[in-house]
């Protein structure tokens, strides 16, 4: 039941937004940005 | 990861806040977000396994970089009135502005290559070509244009996360904290 009521926030369109939002910008600034880690080096 | 630290600290300051001050998340009405998608996909083929193991010349990744890095700057001039779209869109140029001066990818300094990998092997990087798989490519600060705009900058070593970051970097992630610790609906209050 509790498993449900967590799906059914999910689900409702506001946080689908709210997610649409925060994902878009993850993308957006791994994109944009442009830093050079040690560990993308070596290969 | 030096960039997810603004989306991070944007949320827990969002969560703060909205606790504080009794208030809900209001969604942001992103515009074109396909583009966004699109240059990431670009990206993640281009930088990923998939480059890796097709082996793109470093000419066609810089090509396909700065084609996303376009993606993303039209997407920032759309959504430049969103709050920190401003600084969104001025970090993201910042970094543009740094990589197409610079043959289409980020400029990085040997002296800060040295500091970021002291102990890297010999031959695993040279001077004029691209760094490991990085989007950066290691120059002389001399032949640098705009190096003021170059990963130059390096986390202290107490946070053992060795990284070389923009100012450009430093001004996106700052922008993202900003949209989402705008995200609190003022208007609204829960229970009163």
């Amino acid at each position: 039941m509790k498993s449900l009521n967590s799906l059914s926030v999910l689900m409702d369109p506001r946080m689908v937004r709210i997610l649409i939002t925060i994902g878009t910008l993850v993308m957006f600034i791994l994109a944009g940005g442009a830093p050079g880690a040690a560990g993308d080096i070596s290969g | 990861m030096i960039l997810i630290t603004g989306i991070i600290a944007g949320l827990l300051a969002l969560a703060v806040r909205i606790k504080i001050n009794k208030q809900t998340i209001r969604p942001v009405h992103l515009q074109a977000i396909w583009l966004v998608v699109l240059a990431f996909g670009v990206q993640v083929i281009i930088f990923g396994r998939l480059g890796r193991l097709v082996a793109l010349p470093d000419s066609l990744v810089a090509v396909l970089f700065v084609t996303s890095q376009l993606m993303l700057l039209v997407f920032a001039w759309l959504n430049r009135r969103l709050p920190g779209g401003w600084l969104l869109g001025t970090g993201l140029l910042l970094n543009f502005l740094a990589i197409i001066l610079n043959g289409g990818l980020m400029p990085i300094s040997p002296e800060t290559v040295h500091a970021l990998v002291p102990d890297a092997p010999d031959g695993s990087w040279r001077i004029g070509e691209r760094l490991g798989r990085t989007k950066d490519v290691v120059l002389p600060e001399e032949a640098t244009r705009l190096g003021i705009l170059s990963d130059r900058f390096l986390l202290p070593q107490w946070m053992s996360y060795p990284v070389a970051f923009s100012l450009g970097d430093v001004i996106l992630a700052l922008g993202a904290f900003w949209l989402i610790f705008s995200m609190a609906d003022a208007s609204q209050t829960r229970g009163g």
